[in-house]
């Protein structure tokens, strides 16, 4: 059996990167749990070691933000021109969050928020983070409403804004209607499936 | 009632402050920068507006005079100023209180410390401005202040019980295990949780299973193995003890008390106890020590949700908490409420986020990445490497 080390910028995308894995890697497992650098800034200094190193000897899945900068011209600063095929690294636009609601009834069933309300094509917001907040005002839970919108507040995430979120990724998450409506996030699973092949 | 924002001049080590606060403040800087010094005005108002032993000349007394108070850089300024601006969020619409209190010496005879200036506004009302009249023709009266005095603060009193009812922790494992063999006196208000026991034992029982109740749920879901939490007397000594068990090989698990427990469970135990106990300022000292990091992320949470199962009515309870953590920073979700402390050559300084700072934290990056690393000693590469 094979296995593949997540690294992600934040517990959000470690929680991505691991169902990516269990989703698109029938088969597969996880070296270990999750590394999760806390911070984009940590992600880029560590990058050469994930990239050089570990993944000589292990394919390596690295999920990181955007964060409204160009995807391809990031790549370009952040790797290598010629990067080793065993690293994939793959970066949500503009965030994480984007992934998350692009499955939309997934994400509505979880948050107990009307499926019409889910934007149809969350790639082109403008603050991600913000749609989330304004999904969970209109929750029909109240710990949802309680704790992932700021209490004093609204316009910020509460405290429980990650916990929520992944734990909605770890348990209904569905990568595949996701990707319908997140064209980073079926690129993504296309680079997995390729690595599937020629493992 | 919430602190929404502290000017002080002259305090400890800070010559002039002026930040916001927010239902939840957290405070970074490097070690001895002045963190400690910043959350001791909040128990120097309380030790001043307590009833049972309080008072100007008792508060300053216990911090060894006022010459130890007023700020070293303070130079030729004789005056220590604090002042305070309050919002009731109790009436509709919230009413906004000011206090003000100046101290200085008395400058002969005993040196006793004087109140130079003390004022209560509220929604633009001056309610009285000291030294007033009476103050003039009887000096004397200036070695009071008038918010201590329970004859004349009826209107403003509220303002004298909230200052009353703040809370600090900084609960030390240690004395609280090791209680009876280091016998050592419990300190005023017990800032370091030598008196936990003492006090689960004299809150009446059904809150005190409420509460218990509360801290076994979160316990379940921090230590493993952890399964449940009893409070009970010992029948030969009569003394209160926590009791935790254990999952274990033997049928009925392991029992332990206080004594046994690790580090970690006994200051999420006295963390959780202060957060359901009283309704003023909450003052946490560094809750991130002996915590697993993965912990210590969720103590935001943690202390969001037991506020809110325990919310009577719209009362907020503010929390202000210092920290070194960067698993604790990593995590906020409002980095606005951040307060920075830089020391320098007059003194710390003390600040919120600036707009850059806070623009990077809009877009990707939190506030350990951007704000805790200017807290780091800048000579730290030589830290014991004398060259």
């Amino acid at each position: 059996m094979s296995s593949i080390v997540v690294v992600g910028e934040d517990a959000l995308c470690c929680a991505l990167g691991e169902q990516l894995v269990a989703q698109c890697l029938p088969g597969w497992s996880l070296a270990f749990q999750p590394i999760n650098t806390h911070g984009v800034t940590k992600l880029r200094s560590a990058l050469p070691r994930y990239h050089d190193a570990l993944a000589r000897v292990q394919p390596v899945l690295c999920v990181a933000d955007t964060d409204h900068e160009c995807p391809k011209a990031l790549r370009q600063s952040w790797l290598p021109p010629v990067a080793n095929p065993n690293f994939i690294l793959r970066l949500a636009v503009s965030e994480a969050d984007v992934w998350a609601i692009a499955d939309r009834a997934g994400f509505a069933k979880a948050f107990g928020v009307s499926a019409a309300l889910m934007p149809r094509d969350p790639e082109t917001l403008l603050d991600a983070k913000r749609e989330v907040l304004k999904l969970a005002a209109r929750s029909s839970k109240r710990v949802i409403r309680e704790e992932v919108i700021a209490q004093y507040d609204a316009t910020k995430p509460g405290s429980g804004y990650n916990l929520h979120l992944c734990s909605f990724v770890k348990s209904d998450w569905r990568a595949a209607s996701a990707a319908e409506h997140s064209p980073s996030l079926a690129r993504a699973t296309l680079a997995l499936a390729r690595l599937r092949e020629s493992a | 009632m919430l602190i929404t924002r502290l000017k002080l001049k002259n305090w400890l080590n800070f010559r002039n402050v002026n930040v916001p606060l927010g239902p939840r403040t957290n405070l970074i800087g490097a070690n001895a920068s002045g963190k400690s010094n910043f959350m001791e005005v909040f128990r120097f108002l309380r030790t001043l507006a307590q009833k049972d032993g309080g008072g100007l000349q008792q508060a300053v007394k216990e911090r060894n005079g006022l010459g130890k108070l007023r700020s070293l850089h303070a130079r030729r300024d004789p005056v220590l100023r604090i002042e305070v601006e309050l919002l009731d969020d109790s009436t509709s619409p919230p009413t906004p209180w000011i206090y003000v209190l100046a101290l200085k010496s008395e400058g002969k005879g005993q040196q006793r410390v004087m109140v130079a200036e003390e004022r209560v506004e509220t929604a633009g009302t001056t309610l009285f401005n000291r030294p007033d009249k009476g103050d003039l023709s009887d000096p004397e009266r200036l070695t009071e202040t008038f918010l201590e005095q329970l004859n004349v603060n009826r209107q403003y009193r509220g303002l004298a019980e909230f200052f009353a009812s703040t809370t600090y922790l900084h609960l030390v494992p240690q004395l609280l295990k090791h209680g009876d063999a280091i016998a050592s006196k419990t300190m005023e208000n017990d800032p370091f949780g030598q008196g936990l026991l003492q006090r689960i034992a004299a809150t009446p029982k059904r809150v005190r299973d409420a509460r218990l109740k509360r801290i076994a749920k979160a316990l379940e879901q921090a230590v493993p193995l952890f399964s449940e939490l009893r409070f009970e007397q010992d029948p030969v000594t009569g003394r209160w003890h926590l009791a935790a068990n254990f999952i274990h090989w033997r049928g009925n698990g392991a029992w332990q008390r206080e004594d046994q427990f690790s580090d970690g469970t006994l200051r999420l135990i006295g963390l959780l106890w202060a957060l359901q106990d009283g309704d003023g300022l909450l003052l946490l000292e560094e809750p991130e020590l002996s915590l697993n990091s993965e912990i210590v992320r969720h103590i935001p949470l943690l202390v969001d949700r037991v506020l809110r199962d325990r919310k009577k009515g719209s009362v907020v309870r503010q929390v202000l908490v210092s920290t070194h953590s960067e698993a604790l920073l990593s995590e906020i979700g409002d980095p606005s409420h951040v307060l920075l402390i830089e020391p320098g050559a007059n003194g710390s300084e003390i600040r919120s986020p600036s707009p850059e700072e806070l623009l990077a934290m809009q877009h990707g990056l939190n506030a350990a990445e951007v704000l805790l690393p200017k807290t780091r000693p800048t000579s730290l590469e030589s830290l014991g490497l004398p060259a």
